[in-house]
């Protein structure tokens, strides 16, 4: 009797588990197949199956641009985030570092922050120096949301480092530099490469600071799309919606596999 | 082999390590966060435009009738404002202060360009407002480099025009402390389904196989990974009046007229749940994986009833995770800006939709970053509370 109450109960617990799951999932992949539709419109069932859409979207020059401009700001985001992130990581799971709680505690900050309050503060200090509306502008805006990522992802590689193995280099006479780069950098390069994925995610995602600091020389997918959701809403936008999910999903996939490398590795 | 004296102790190597992120973020983000402080109490805008004017009113003390020097640079720095077709902006903030204020500017402005070299006297004679010794006490507060005119607007007070006193402004006016307790509510209203729908989530899922658990992460994961912008996208598309959820709640007669699911609060939190909901899981399903059956086991062979055992020897262990996940969630919630300006209607805008609103429509920096503050103020109390309840770093020895 105890046995099939508590059954009943526990079949009641995963059925609703898979409704919050599926609850999670399907608005994402629901509107995948739209952008293959072959009319304009944004429902099921499908009247048919086009491309149209995709070659609309791939010969627009607005959204090409639009693609390049995330693509030009998301690399270099990359590029100045992970050495910032990863050398302060480095200092910061240290046990003689002073202050460390604190001052990751300070750094991790600009995550929570209202986006809005970020882009604002800097929409004003970058016109100030004469850097609104300019790549350099973004660029910075966005490595200073994505750089809290690349410390989080490299100070949880680092937890699991023996920093022993380099002690152990210097003292059979390494040189500091390459006991660095023979010993410590092939062991924490997963993490510093999952820690580079996420800022390029964070940077490749982001609408509101484009919103706020680029001009219309540098509008990047997300903030094309913001734009065309309020204006018309056709396909198109689920093409790019599509491809964003694809990319996220991609580079997330090469994340998981570049943490499972970390985990073995230690 | 002596090796020779370190140039640097090993503590302040380190903290040359961390010097060039530290110094990063101070520059570009601890400066102009700060800095919006002093904005929202500063009024740079009208000097920029105006800045002989603002000079010559500030000199004046403010009593009786003012000095020639005032009207003529008055004259001069409204005609070159009207030249760049400025003068309007003076205009309008103005009339904050006296509406009689926005068409006396207005003609004088044209008047001066028409005319660079109008006397004192016809200036005085264009407006009676000119004439009014009070209209030009209230002009010369209107310049007024610094000002809490718009810290006391983000929370719905002012000052009197006569008495300088602070009073409440008209309820039609009164718009942010309204907006400060939809944001609360709505956070409130996000975290706690949030948490409904998470924590039997997790508990369910910590008690799967390997491969059973690996499938269901993905679904968290993979959504969680999609942008907030994708995902807004996603439920504007599919609440539409003819989309996706109307059109199948019709073929199914569950409801016979589309439902109003865009542009409403419902289709706002219904969204905006499904973008925190991993925020939420992860916490409590990290914790749940370190929290062992035996205890619960072992109170049940002692007698407890299952809810029993559950309510006294398994929920207070997984509160940690609870606590995090929730306060989180509430933090992120606060700031939302894209979901509610695609899914909301005007009654359903957040805090972040006036700091947006102000800064792109009305170009009044101040009242943004004096709105912002309000945020940013509430942000910081949850997240120091967050810090300390959650361990954010695991140091190793070395």
């Amino acid at each position: 009797m105890a046995v099939r109450k508590r059954g009943a109960g526990n079949l009641v617990l995963l059925a609703v588990a898979w409704l919050v799951l599926i609850f999670l999932m399907a608005p994402v992949v629901a509107i995948i197949p739209l952008s293959f539709n072959s009319e304009p419109f944004l429902t099921y069932p499908l009247a048919g199956f086009s491309l149209r859409w995709y070659a609309a979207v791939f010969n627009s020059p607005e959204w090409m641009n639009a693609l390049k401009s995330s693509l030009i700001v998301g690399i270099a985001t990359v590029a100045i985030s992970t050495p910032l992130g990863t050398l302060a990581a480095f200092a910061l799971v240290r046990r003689k570092m002073p202050q460390a709680q604190l001052f990751m505690g300070i750094l991790m900050l600009p995550m929570a922050m209202p986006l809005v309050v970020v882009a604002l503060a800097l929409y004003i200090f970058l016109t100030r120096i004469g850097l609104a509306n300019s790549y350099t502008g973004l660029i910075l805006a966005h490595t200073v949301l994505a750089t809290p990522f690349v410390l989080v992802s490299v100070t949880a590689t680092l937890a699991g480092f023996d920093f022993g193995l380099v002690r152990a280099a210097s003292s059979l006479g390494a040189r500091p530099w390459v006991a660095f780069r023979r010993v410590t950098l092939p062991l924490v390069m997963p993490g510093v490469a999952t820690g580079a994925v996420f800022a390029f995610i964070t940077s490749w995602d982001e609408v509101v600071v484009a919103l706020f600091v680029a001009g219309p020389g540098q509008r990047t997918l997300p903030r094309q799309m913001f734009a065309g959701l309020r204006e018309h809403l056709d396909p198109s936008i689920m093409v790019v919606a599509t491809i964003m999910i694809v990319i996220s999903v991609l580079l997330v996939g090469l994340g998981f596999v570049l943490r499972r490398r970390a985990a073995r590795t230690n | 082999m002596a090796t020779p004296a370190p140039f640097l102790s090993a503590r302040g190597k380190l903290v040359l390590l961390a010097l060039p992120m530290l110094l990063f973020m101070l520059l570009f983000f601890f400066i102009p966060v700060g800095s919006l402080l002093v904005r929202a109490v500063q009024d740079p805008e009208l000097g920029a435009i105006a800045p002989n004017l603002q000079r010559e009113l500030r000199a004046w003390d403010g009593q009786g009738t003012p000095p020639d020097s005032v009207v003529l640079a008055l004259r001069d720095d409204l005609a070159a404002a009207q030249k760049d077709r400025r003068a309007a902006i003076v205009a309008k903030r103005a009339a904050e202060a006296d509406p009689k204020l926005r068409p006396a500017i207005m003609d004088a402005a044209k008047a001066s360009l028409a005319d660079p070299q109008l006397s004192v006297q016809a200036v005085l004679n264009l407006d009676p407002v000119w004439r009014d010794a009070a209209c030009w006490t209230r002009l010369r507060d209107v310049f007024a480099p610094f000002t809490d005119r718009y810290l006391l607007s983000a929370l719905d007070l002012k000052r009197d025009r006569d008495t300088q006193e602070i009073v409440k402004v008209a309820p039609d006016q009164a718009i942010f402390l309204a907006t400060l307790q939809r944001t609360l509510g709505v956070s409130l209203a996000v975290t706690l389904i949030c948490l409904l729908l998470a924590y039997p989530l997790a508990y369910v899922v910590v008690r799967q196989g390997p491969v059973m658990q690996a499938l269901m992460l993905t679904f968290v994961m993979l959504p969680f990974w999609t942008s907030i912008l994708v995902r807004s996208a996603a439920w504007l598309v599919l609440l539409q009046t003819h989309g996706v959820v109307n059109e199948t709640l019709m073929s199914l007669s569950i409801i016979s007229e589309p439902l109003k699911l865009v542009y409403s609060r419902s289709g706002t939190i219904l969204a905006m749940v499904h973008i925190q909901l991993p925020f939420t899981f992860l916490p409590i399903y990290s914790v749940m994986k370190s929290v062992p059956d035996s205890y619960v086991r072992a109170a049940q062979s002692l007698g407890a009833k299952p809810f029993y055992a559950f309510r006294r020897i398994y929920l207070p262990q997984t509160l940690p995770g609870v606590a995090a996940g929730c306060l989180l969630t509430f933090i992120l919630c606060l700031g939302y800006y894209i979901t509610p300006a695609l899914l909301g209607g005007p009654a359903d805008q957040l805090l972040s939709y006036y700091v947006a609103y102000y800064l792109n429509q009305e170009v009044n920096w101040s009242m943004a970053s004096a709105v912002a503050l309000m945020l940013l103020v509430v942000t910081l109390v949850i997240y120091t509370i967050y810090a300390r309840f959650v361990p954010v770093l695991r140091q190793v020895e070395g």
